[in-house]
């Protein structure tokens, strides 16, 4: 854990603003969840941004989507494997699926038995869309506040189950020729608290040169994600209409998510400290971790450790 | 039998408010009250239009059922458990695992409601270690609507807002990831 501020019996109104891997930690099982519900219990107002729910959908839900699209056809487990090898070239993505399945599968496998193969792709296809299905409903729950600062419109796009059973986790493009939400005056709206992130960036960045020099050994992925950010804060800063294609606002969604919380918050709350510190130091916030697990780090643990 | 087969959440499914003893709502505020803009013009026939609104707002499933025997055995497990005697609670819980796994067999042949009503439960029971007075009513509550021939959207949208209220949390299976980049969100949609 990073920190856990003491709780001020008499003192305001405690508030934390919690990123998506924090949601989706709160997500799964009560075992996992459970440790982040007690750090968050000394906050009594929770907010996270409508961007979060959008990066929720794009980081888990349209993989499962796509899960449950294959088990819709499958006839058995080795379908669905072979359609992750066939269909699917990119490694992150085969990568991303495969552990999906992996899990979903030994979740379900703690009740061994005899099922068909087309029971057990059905009872497979069940429990996806459920999870999907009822993603967004928890998401409701899980805070008291949401902040909609960017106003982004694929967040506000629940998914749906269609008559045949189909399940719509589609992520349309948007583009800055068809502007549809308010990134782009959010931006603006923000700019300073974003240049602060930029420079913070920057000095991370010299930071961590000087030490990889020193120890002579490199991290190359510890900055790629706060290079980008800073990159498309750069470009943004120049043309915030730049924000308005979505492969562009995604390259800095941390960064959204946690100036749409900042004059609202007392904590922001992540899991990927690798980006969160140095977005909380940007913005003088406290930052919590509470997700680090005995025995099992985060790839962002590991890389920021 | 263990237990009448009445559903808490809606029971006879398919009734309207008005056939229930409830009030009677006309064609515009049926549509508002399924959240449809009643200002929306239809053209065309009004009586398809009607079937097309009753069957997009309560659409139903009547198919195969799931087997009763071992609802009705379900039941008379939670019935009789005991959620203080861990020793009983634990046998329970195991009991009720099995029973809940064998329902896909015939689960597999009814509805999508069905389907998703047994997912909503078996994701519960998998994930629960402690079996209380809440949850043994909720499981109840999921074995008699799986019981019910004519489940509805409705059916199954409680009972999945009641299981989240019981943190039966949605990605609860995705609780043993292997280890990776878990927070990769800028990994290129599937195509």
């Amino acid at each position: 854990m990073t920190s856990i501020a003491l709780p001020q019996p008499n003192g305001p109104i405690k508030r934390a603003h919690l990123d998506t891997s924090v949601l989706v930690e709160l997500s799964k099982e009560e075992a996992l969840a459970a440790p982040v519900r007690l750090a968050l219990r000394q906050f009594p107002f929770t907010s996270t941004s409508s961007y979060a729910r959008k990066e929720f959908k794009q980081a888990w839900l349209k993989d499962l989507g796509w899960l449950h699209e294959i088990a819709r056809t499958a006839t058995g487990q080795i379908d669905i494997v072979r359609a992750i090898n066939n269909r699917l070239r990119h490694p992150i993505q085969i990568r991303h699926v495969t552990r999906c399945l992996d899990a979903v599968v030994r979740f379900l496998d703690r009740q061994g038995g005899d099922l068909t193969d087309s029971q057990w792709a059905i009872r497979l296809r069940s429990h996806l869309a459920e999870m999907i299905l009822s993603a967004y409903l928890e998401l409701d729950r899980l805070v008291t506040h949401e902040f909609d600062g960017t106003q982004c419109v694929r967040a506000h796009e629940r998914p749906t189950q269609a008559m045949n059973g189909s399940i719509d986790v589609t992520i349309p493009r948007c583009r800055a020729t068809k502007i549809r939400c308010a990134v782009h005056g959010f931006f603006e709206v923000h700019r300073e608290h974003f240049r602060r992130i930029a420079a913070a960036v920057d000095q991370r960045v010299e930071f961590v040169r000087a030490e990889v020099a020193e120890k002579a050994r490199g991290r190359p992925n510890q900055l790629e994600e706060l290079m980008r950010i800073r990159d498309t804060i750069r470009r943004a800063d120049a043309d915030p209409t730049h924000l308005c294609d979505i492969e562009n606002c995604s390259k800095m969604g941390d960064a959204l998510i946690a100036v749409d919380g900042v004059n609202d918050t007392d904590a922001f709350v992540a899991n990927n400290d690798k980006e969160w510190r140095t977005l909380a130091e940007a913005l003088h916030c406290e930052l919590i971790n509470p997700v680090i697990r005995q025995g099992r780090e985060t790839a962002s643990d590991r890389a920021s450790a | 039998m263990a237990a009448e087969l009445v559903s808490a959440s809606g029971a006879t499914t398919g009734h309207s408010p008005a056939s229930d003893g409830g009030p009677e709502l006309g064609f515009r505020s049926k549509r508002r009250s399924q959240g449809i803009d009643p200002s929306v013009t239809v053209t065309g026939d009004p009586t398809a239009a009607y079937t097309e609104f009753r069957s997009a707002g309560t659409r139903r499933s009547r198919a195969a059922e799931a087997d009763k025997g071992l609802v009705e055995r379900a039941i008379e497990i939670l019935e009789n458990v005991d959620p203080k005697d861990g020793y009983e609670s634990t046998l329970s819980l195991g009991a009720l695992r099995s029973i809940v796994y064998q329902l896909w067999k015939s689960v597999a042949e009814c509805s999508l409601h069905h389907q998703a009503t047994l997912a909503i439960l078996e994701r519960a029971v998998l994930s629960t270690t402690e079996l209380d007075g809440s949850r043994v009513s909720a499981f109840r509550e999921a074995l008699i609507d799986l019981a019910n021939p004519a489940l509805t959207d409705s059916h199954v949208e409680m009972l999945r807002s009641h299981f989240i209220d019981l943190r039966s949390n949605a990605l609860a299976a995705l609780g043993d990831l292997a280890e990776g980049d878990e927070n990769d969100e800028h990994c290129p949609p599937p195509t």
